[in-house]
């Protein structure tokens, strides 16, 4: 379970093809005290989660090698990242791309561009309008 | 054949007497019959009218016949009289003895004596069926036979008999009768006997053979089979001569319309109902027989009479049942004629209606059935023809909607791209000028910070108008989908007032809302869509608003509700209040630099109204404010339990 009063005990995985995407997200993760962990595609993910054991995981959905689509496969069959909330970050943002996801198994829907301002906040939307969706 | 199946149902479809075939076959039989039955009635009527005039007339001629035979019966026996009185009493000297005071016995026996010698004398004369008296005999005035061609009859006295009286003045004849005491019948003619003097002293008579008079009526040449002659006394109404029917006896009264008129006088003829106890219909001729007081009958039942109508009748009912079996096949044949090719013509648009557009019919004759046939191929071809031809067109169709279906993806999927690509790169502007903005990287001075601010802003305004054109895209290819869900306006109106405020306190306008009371606590609506509506037109509000007042009023009018903003800005000049909703349309471009808008918010609203069949209004005054009304239908939620309310609760 996430801790909403004390971000900083998060450990968050980014995975994401561009590297100033990587670094707005990560640096303003960083800067509400949580641990991030980088990767440039669902294959390095991946690979980092038995180590890293992240508590969120944000996905893109486009990228070369792995797309989101399978790595959230392999995410939600792996024992360690089975549980973990996996919210999918997109540049997506057609009437239907949400619903798609969300059907696939993301516990939450991002678009980009995204505000760094609310950034805590609209994470928070974004897993509860799943909760909502779900209940 | 598998044709003929499928034609099956069609002729089962046509009841059975409304079939073209069955009315042919009926009119032509009509046609036979009916025609026969005309022209055989007449003749038949006139075939009846002759036969029966042919019965009468021959009855007439046998009643003559049996008339003249009774009345030459009756003559014969005058005559045999007549030779007796004259042989016997003229020389004899009978009427010296009648007239006698004492008769002496020896000339009694002489005088019978002689009697019985001429009338046998008489009697070798003629042969059996001309032997008209059965006795002769001679008696006194006072009644008492002094001679007789019968012995035992000698002595006796006849005073009582009805004929006696009368036979003591003049010739008489009397008619059959029952002598008292006896089941016999007689019948006696007389003469009275005259001496030299002129003196009646006697009589002679002579009792007549009733046996001849039955042969006569029993004789029934030219009756046929059921016809009979007979004769019905005066008195009592009896039988004089047997019936031909057994078991009705001589001494009844027998009454039928030819007996009572004949005895009361009358000839004539007439079809009636006969004697017998169970009455037969008989034609019959009736004569009054004044010498005997007796009718003179000659009968023939009706039916045998009519055997010749009825003959003819039964013969014209097997010609008209030949003839019309006969007509039926003419009938059937010219139906088939007929039925035949209509039938394959039904077959043919059958199978066309099924698709079959090869079919065509061949019929072979020149008559108008042919002609039909030579037009439904030439329809057929055209119909054909035409169908080609909108087939070729129906392609030309799909593979132009297919095209533009196409198209259009191609469009949407364009548009999808361009709106990722763009998001990317808009995340890094607007990610690291938060960034900088949040002091990151460090603290900016105040000319970085209003750049870094200017440069956010911008990467933000180029989101609004990716959005709005995906937006304003996707209402007009129909995409936008409105779904209609249960809401509450009034909490929708607290959100967006909440929202609102900061922008009010920001601009030092006064905001101020209101929801008619009146209003349900939920509607039927798409929530999101009414509210990027109200958000469209509060920030145009504020936009175009620097001092006074923007106003929210939700109310509420018959079936439907609605949405007005009202704000005191500078208002819209009368002409470009029509082309305000038009996409990329700005009252002049001076106000797209200065107030930074996509041009598309008015646009995407009156779409959006549109697709929920609603209406927007604007109503503005040039340098004092505009009012811009959505008007909605009233859609509310049936509440549940009144439909499940009994009736009568």
């Amino acid at each position: 379970m996430l801790d909403w009063q004390n971000t900083a005990t998060w450990k968050v995985l980014l995975i994401d093809d561009e590297p100033d995407n990587l670094e707005v997200v990560a640096e303003s993760l960083e800067f509400y005290g949580m641990t991030v962990e980088t990767a440039a595609n669902g294959q390095i993910g991946l690979e980092k989660v038995d180590a890293f054991l992240p508590s969120l995981i944000l996905l893109d959905l486009s990228m070369p090698v792995m797309d989101g689509w399978q790595t959230l496969r392999r995410l939600k069959s792996n024992p360690v990242t089975q549980n973990t909330p996996i919210i999918a970050l997109s540049a997506h943002a057609i009437v239907g791309d949400e619903d798609r996801a969300l059907n696939a198994g993301f516990d939450g829907y991002m678009t980009k561009p995204v505000s760094v301002p609310t950034l805590i906040e609209d994470l928070h939307a974004a897993l509860k309008k799943q909760e909502k969706t779900e209940q | 054949m598998s044709t003929l199946e499928s034609v099956k149902p069609l002729n089962q479809a046509i009841p059975f007497r409304n079939q073209l075939r069955t009315r042919l076959v009926f009119s032509s039989v009509a046609l036979v019959v009916v025609s026969i039955v005309i022209v055989t009635g007449f003749t038949l009527y006139q075939v009846y009218q002759q036969s029966q005039q042919q019965s009468f007339n021959q009855l007439e001629s046998v009643a003559q016949l049996k008339e003249n035979q009774i009345k030459h019966w009756i003559d014969g026996a005058n005559e045999q009289l007549s030779s007796i009185y004259s042989e016997l009493i003229v020389d004899s000297g009978v009427p010296a003895f009648l007239k006698a005071d004492n008769r002496q016995a020896a000339q009694a026996d002489s005088i019978a004596g002689q009697l019985q010698h001429t009338f046998e004398a008489l009697a070798q004369e003629n042969d059996v069926s001309t032997r008209t008296l059965t006795e002769a005999f001679i008696y006194d005035l006072r009644g008492s036979v002094i001679a007789s061609s019968d012995a035992s009859a000698i002595g006796k006295v006849v005073t009582i008999q009805p004929y006696f009286q009368p036979s003591l003045t003049a010739d008489y004849i009397q008619t059959p009768y029952y002598a008292i005491g006896s089941d016999q019948l007689n019948m006696v003619i007389t003469h009275p006997i005259i001496d030299d003097s002129g003196t009646i002293v006697g009589v002679v008579g002579g009792r007549l053979n009733l046996n001849l008079l039955g042969s006569i009526m029993a004789e029934r040449a030219g009756l046929g089979d059921t016809g009979e002659t007979y004769l019905v006394s005066i008195e009592n109404n009896y039988l004089l001569t047997p019936s031909r029917q057994s078991g009705y006896s001589l001494t009844r009264s027998y009454h039928s319309e030819g007996i009572d008129k004949a005895l009361s006088k009358q000839n004539g003829s007439g079809i009636y109902p006969n004697y017998e106890d169970t009455p037969v219909t008989v034609l019959g001729v009736y004569h009054w027989i004044p010498e005997l007081n007796t009718a003179l009958l000659a009968e023939i039942n009706e039916a045998e009479a009519q055997t010749l109508v009825t003959r003819t009748a039964a013969l014209i009912v097997g010609l008209v049942i030949v003839l019309g079996l006969i007509a039926a096949a003419i009938g059937s044949i010219a139906a088939t004629s007929v039925s035949r090719p209509v039938t394959q013509l039904t077959q043919a648009a059958s199978k066309i209606a099924g698709g079959d557009r090869s079919q065509r019919v061949n019929i072979g004759t020149h008559n108008e059935i042919g002609a039909l046939a030579l037009a439904f191929n030439q329809m057929t071809d055209q119909l054909t023809t035409n169908i080609a031809e909108l087939d070729t067109r129906n392609e030309e169709l799909q593979i132009a909607t297919a095209r533009a279906k196409e198209a259009a993806r191609v469009k949407g999927e364009f548009l999808a791209n361009v709106s990722h690509e763009l998001r990317t790169p808009l995340n890094a502007i607007i990610g690291f000028s938060d960034m900088l903005l949040m002091g990151m990287s460090g603290e900016l001075n105040t000319k970085q910070h209003h750049k870094m601010e200017r440069l956010k802003e911008n990467g933000v305004r180029l989101l609004n108008l990716i959005n709005d054109i995906l937006d304003i895209t996707r209402i007009e290819a129909r995409r936008v989908e409105i779904v209609n869900k249960p809401f509450s306006p009034h909490a929708l109106t607290e959100r967006l007032s909440a929202q609102m405020t900061v922008l009010a306190e920001r601009s030092a306008l006064s905001f101020t809302t209101s929801v008619d009371p009146n209003l349900p606590e939920t509607l039927t609506g798409d929530e999101q869509r009414i509210e990027q509506i109200v958000i469209n037109l509060l920030s145009n509000a504020f936009k175009f608003t620097e001092v006074g007042s923007v106003s929210l009023d939700i109310w509420q009018a018959n079936e439907t509700w609605g949405i007005t903003v009202t704000d005191t800005g500078r208002g819209i000049p009368p002409h470009a209040l029509s082309f305000i909703f038009e996409e990329f349309r700005q009252v002049d471009g001076g106000f797209a630099r200065a107030y930074k808008g996509s041009g598309l918010g008015l646009a995407i609203t009156r779409n959006l109204v549109r697709l929920m069949d609603g209406e927007i209004r604007v109503d503005s005054e040039l340098g004092k404010g505009s009012a811009f009304t959505v008007i909605l239908p009233l859609l509310t939620e049936k509440p549940l339990a009144k439909v499940a309310e009994p009736v009568g609760a």
